[in-house]
């Protein structure tokens, strides 16, 4: 019988779990010492001292990290105690958990351990996790918290789970997204590369300036002899390595694709939703259809091209902005889409949308943020070399359409039930949500709009707040007195 | 573009002229207290960079008076802000709803409906103790930016307040 009425700690091998966790941070400071190494050209000896200092530091670290951390039930809380330095008592009731997963990642799996999370709902609420516990305790713990939150909730419970029962018809036995090789592959080579690269790039040039004091003693000889001979082969190895770094990364997305979505497939059930992806590790995650605060789905110039989109389901979460918490189905064909958007919205068919487009300021501050002031920007640099110029000519004539494109592509369309906003040319991106899934509603208006009779609206859910920007002031105020109307006068639980 | 005609929605028989209007001839200005707590703030952070600067001054062989006289320009535009900024801020509690408005050249008003608060709280800085004022907090699921915290109130104000809120939210919990 699980008994958690006193303190408990995770198993033993915890500590190796926390260690290797503690291990990736001490990794940069390891790696400072090998630059020290290099830069000041003192012994090797110094090196291995250094790290072992540091491996044991992490070591003593996280044995009274262990130590420290306890967790049990008291009094219709989960609670967990931890800290080092200060010492932090967390409590969560268990009406508040709203969900408990399981995971493993490759330490854990070696040392048959899994790890317990407990997602809270909330602001001001930490995310609780336990690294270590092995396999049936932490399934009996989920079991436990999962049934006694139900006994907790059903309580208070109304019928919203029903109501949106009511508008689906049987359970379906079918996915309703399912993706083939063909369809992973696509979603790997789409995959949008240059942002990857230029990761891979920031974060190859993070440790060489890092690291640059070592790679100065190293060249030194050469860098006195010809400083610009130096500066022109950087020129030309700049291309060479930014195309390596591409093809890598298109290498990377195709890989990383089919570990994640392989064979994805995704249920609409009666209560819940269901995703089943991977290769190597099949993950089934599960969210339950009262959780789900808005849907998103969005695309690329490359993703156009071959007709698929990217699907993801919001949940609410406490860390309420990360993409970690959501549910990310790429590679979904319209038709797909459409079926997901009608069986979450139904209501979106039953009357005609009414669309507010951004007022035209919008483009004007577009045009000034990214186009006027970057090529300014660029521009002052002409004093040093006149070829700034023509780039900061060429910056302002290529970036002119994509701003006037995304202020003219922004539009907010509305029936009594549901919003749609849609933003953004080259990556479009649309949000649908239920008026009742808001938590709360803000204006924000500055001096220049002031001046413009405009206003921004933003639109607080417990899954990320959206915003519309630029609408007219008198649209927005209206608007604003309609939301809040409809989130004070229904019944439906947001969650 | 229907922008400039009024809101209607075929589905619903709701006219927006109908529905409740938040004007902001509504809002309640915060406690004028609030006002010389802010400026008791700021004028202890002029005493501290005033001073700083001033040695500052000495050390780089400038006369007391010049650094300070800086300091002093910067400062009584701040005076000045924060006396046009509170005139700004307000707040409004309706039957279903709380909103707060502020911002002088960014202005923000959010409304939280009572049935999506998920707990309340009174706050009190140091400061705020000796002005016997007091903070109400109000969360949501939505988070941090979605919230909405009203300081400038009388400490049984603020705690009338929340006990208010507390009750009419609790109904919907």
């Amino acid at each position: 019988m699980l008994d958690l009425d006193k303190p408990q700690r995770q198993s033993p091998v915890g500590v190796i779990v926390i260690f290797f966790k503690n291990l990736r941070k001490a990794v940069n400071f390891i790696f400072y010492f090998f630059v020290v190494q290099f830069s000041m050209n003192t012994r090797m000896l110094f090196l291995w001292i250094a790290i072992v200092v540091v491996v044991l530091l992490t070591l003593i670290y996280s044995i009274l990290v262990y130590k420290r951390f306890v967790f049990y039930i008291e009094e219709g809380e989960f609670i967990i105690e931890k800290g080092l330095f200060n010492r932090e008592k967390i409590a969560v009731p268990f009406e508040r958990i709203q969900s408990v997963h399981i995971d493993q990642n490759v330490v854990q799996r070696a040392l048959k351990v899994v790890g317990l999370k407990i997602d809270t709902a909330g602001s001001g609420t930490k995310e609780l996790e336990i690294v270590a516990l092995p396999d049936t305790f932490a399934r009996s713990i989920q079991e436990y918290l999962i049934e006694k939150k139900n006994l907790r909730t059903d309580e208070g419970q109304i019928q919203e789970g029903e109501q949106n029962v009511k508008g689906r018809s049987e359970p379906l036995k079918e996915p309703i997204i399912s993706l083939k090789a063909i369809d992973v592959l696509k979603v790997g080579l789409t995959e949008n590369h240059l942002k990857t690269s230029l990761a891979l790039f920031a974060l190859i040039n993070g440790y060489y300036w890092q690291s640059q004091d070592f790679f100065f003693t190293l060249f030194q000889d050469y860098v006195t002899e010809g400083e610009e001979f130096v500066l022109a082969k950087w020129l030309m190895v700049l291309p060479l390595l930014l195309l390596s770094l591409l093809v890598i990364s298109i290498v990377l997305s195709v890989v990383m694709s089919f570990l994640k979505y392989h064979r994805l497939q995704f249920f609409l059930g009666l209560k819940e939703v269901v995703n089943v992806s991977g290769l190597l590790k099949r993950v089934e995650y599960q969210i339950p259809i009262s959780k789900i605060q808005y849907l998103k789905y969005s695309s690329n110039p490359l993703r156009k091209l071959l007709g698929i989109k990217t699907l993801v389901v919001k949940q609410a979460s406490s860390i309420a902005s990360s993409d970690k918490q959501s549910l990310m189905i790429p590679g979904c064909k319209q038709a797909q889409l459409d079926a997901v958007v009608r069986n979450f919205f139904p209501e979106l068919g039953q009357s005609s949308l009414l669309t507010f487009k951004a007022n035209p300021y919008l483009k004007i501050q577009m045009v000034l943020f990214f186009s006027v002031l970057p090529s300014i920007f660029i521009g002052v640099l002409s004093l040093l070399n006149i070829n700034f110029l023509f780039l900061a000519i060429l910056v302002f004539v290529v970036s002119l359409p994509f701003c006037l494109k995304y202020a003219a592509n922004m539009r907010l369309a509305l029936n009594s039930e549901v919003m749609q906003l849609q933003k953004g040319w080259i990556f479009p991106k649309t949000e649908i949500l239920k008026f009742y899934k808001l938590q709360s509603v803000a204006i924000k208006q500055n001096v220049f709009q002031k001046r413009r009779n405009t206003a921004h609206i933003d639109f607080y859910t417990a899954a990320g707040s959206l915003r519309m920007w630029q609408l007219d002031a008198d649209v927005a105020a209206e608007l604003y007195n309609y939301l809040l109307y409809k989130i004070e006068s229904s019944n439906a639980k947001w969650m | 573009m229907e922008s400039n005609s009024h809101i209607k929605f075929e589905n619903s028989v709701i006219e927006m002229a109908s529905l409740p209007q938040l004007e902001h001839s509504d809002f309640h200005k915060l406690e004028k207290d609030y006002l010389w707590l802010r400026i008791l703030f700021v004028s202890i952070l002029f005493l501290i960079v005033g001073s700083i600067s001033v040695i500052f001054g000495i050390i780089s062989n400038l006369d007391w008076w010049q650094p300070i006289s800086v300091v002093a320009v910067i400062f009584s535009l701040v005076y000045l802000l924060e006396n046009k900024g509170f005139a700004v801020k307000g707040y409004v509690l309706r039957q279903n709803d709380i909103s707060f408005k502020s911002g002088l050249f960014f202005f923000a008003m959010t409304s939280v409906p009572f049935n999506r608060v998920q707990h309340i709280e009174v706050y009190q800085s140091p400061l705020a103790r000796l002005f016997d004022l007091g903070e109400v907090k109000v969360y949501t699921a939505g988070g941090s930016s979605s919230d909405i915290s009203i300081p400038g109130l009388k400490v049984e104000d603020a705690h009338r307040l929340k006990d208010h809120i507390s009750k009419l939210s609790s109904t919907y919990a």
